[in-house]
């Protein structure tokens, strides 16, 4: 019954205008090209939109859809079965609008590419740490595992971020 | 480098991700191919119409009609308001079935009679009696809302009790006016106790005077229950009556001796041989 809708537009609208920006960062991670990252961006507001949860209050609804934007990424990624783009074959072309809104364009650039050569649990772990500030014990609840796990995947995660920058530059 | 360093350095480096944004052309085109999934066909033809804000494609929306979709509290609503409605309808289907009768017991005791209605549950719903020591019962208890073996039996209880309290104080009401003349003065008959009143007339029938009903009942009962020997001899000549005890001559046909000798040897010693007065049985 994909056709049905149980939240009303003004419920969609609102949530679109305030988490958009979250939603196309977290498909970011996982897609390089725009396409995709426009349809994973579509399928996450459309689950959203045909979902009967009930939530407490914005920062609820974010986090749902930090977490169903990651598994809409990871299932799209094993359909297709694209895996994240090496360094030095990025084609600006491709994504504009990531490649010329980074104000730091090395770094963003970088920073972009590496996280895609991660772990999606590894990726999705520093992004919520480091970005959006949360601590380690709403990670767990957002991703649903334990705090314990938490600390485990950013400490490892942080080691082969490292790793997969010094290839290029000095850490 | 230390930690809170690196730490630092990260924070740095994710920021430049604050970059990335949801430009305003995929808002609205997310926005359309959401409401598009219901089925709105003239969604997707505005989807080429120049409409850069949420705003205007939220008009368009909601001006093609939210039909097809509901919000979970709209849902919610709608299943406890059909709750509602069947608890409702099944007290009242229950609180019908409770209190209208479908089988009525009539119980009769000592001459006095209650009726019963009990339920499709064997429960008791209603009692009512046409007769006054019923009603008497009725009024002093309430055989109601219990199952029927229970009100059946404190019923016939209670009738039986009302009854003896009768007996015991009399007739309160309707002394029985007729004489009663042979019955409960044999002493085959059930009210016969052989006290010294037993065989005199009485008003009411059998061994005491204030006991009403049996006089009669031994009226209405056949011959067969209540033998009168007396009579019965005096219709059945034959079966032992002595054959000068025969009414020819306006004798008394009784087999007990009488005061007054009759008959007589007149017309009937010559008979039988024998010169007794009459009606002794010469078997």
């Amino acid at each position: 019954m994909t056709g049905f809708l149980l939240r009303d537009c003004t419920d969609i609208t609102e949530a679109i205008e305030r988490h958009a920006d979250t939603v196309i960062r977290i498909c970011s991670l996982f897609f390089q090209a725009r396409p995709e990252r426009d349809d994973a961006f579509q399928e996450t507001f459309l689950k959203y939109a045909q979902s009967e949860k009930a939530f407490a209050d914005g920062e609820h609804v974010k986090a749902w859809l930090i977490t169903v934007a990651s598994n809409v990424c990871k299932d799209m990624l094993k359909q297709s079965e694209a895996r994240t783009v090496l360094l030095g074959s990025i084609d600006e072309n491709s994504c504009p609008s990531w490649s010329n809104e980074c104000s730091e364009e090395g770094q963003g650039e970088k920073l972009a590419t590496a996280l895609r050569q991660l772990e999606d649990t590894y990726r999705i772990t520093l992004y919520l740490k480091y970005y959006e500030g949360y601590t380690a014990s709403e990670i767990a609840r957002i991703m649903d595992m334990p705090e314990n796990t938490v600390y485990t995947n950013l400490a490892r995660g942080k080691e082969k971020l490292k790793e997969v920058l010094t290839h290029g530059e000095q850490w | 480098m230390a930690n809170n360093g690196n730490d630092d350095e990260l924070y740095n480096l994710f920021s430049a991700l604050g970059e990335v944004r949801a430009s305003d052309e995929l808002k609205d085109k997310t926005l359309t191919s959401i409401l598009a999934q219901v089925g709105n066909d003239e969604a997707d033809a505005d989807r080429q119409a120049p409409s850069t804000t949420i705003e205007s494609a939220q008009q368009k929306a909601t001006g093609e009609g939210n039909a097809g979709y509901t919000s979970p509290k709209a849902k919610w609503r709608a299943i406890r308001i059909g709750a509602i409605a069947a608890c409702l309808a099944l007290a009242l289907t229950g609180g019908v079935a409770y209190a209208v009768p479908a089988t009525y017991y009539e119980i009769t005791q000592d001459g006095a009679t209650i009726t019963l209605g009990v339920n499709c549950f064997g429960i008791t719903v209603s009692a009512t009696s046409d007769d006054e020591l019923g009603k008497e019962v009725l009024e002093a208890e309430d055989f109601r809302n219990m199952p029927y073996e229970q009100s059946a039996s404190k019923a016939t209880e209670s009738m039986e009790r009302r009854a003896a309290e009768r007996r015991e104080n009399g007739p309160s009401l309707h002394p029985d006016p007729q004489p009663q003349s042979q019955s409960g003065q044999h002493p085959d008959e059930p009210g016969y106790a052989g006290a010294p009143g037993g065989q005199q007339t009485q008003p009411e029938t059998g061994n005491r005077p204030d006991e009403p009903e049996p006089m009669e009942r031994a009226d209405d009962m056949p011959d067969s229950e209540y033998p009168s020997p007396p009579d019965e001899q005096r219709q059945n000549p034959q079966e032992g009556s002595a054959p000068d005890s025969t009414p020819e001559n306006g004798q008394d046909s009784t087999p007990y001796p009488t005061s007054q000798p009759q008959g007589g040897p007149d017309g009937q010693a010559g008979q039988s041989g024998q010169s007794e007065p009459g009606g002794k049985p010469s078997r």
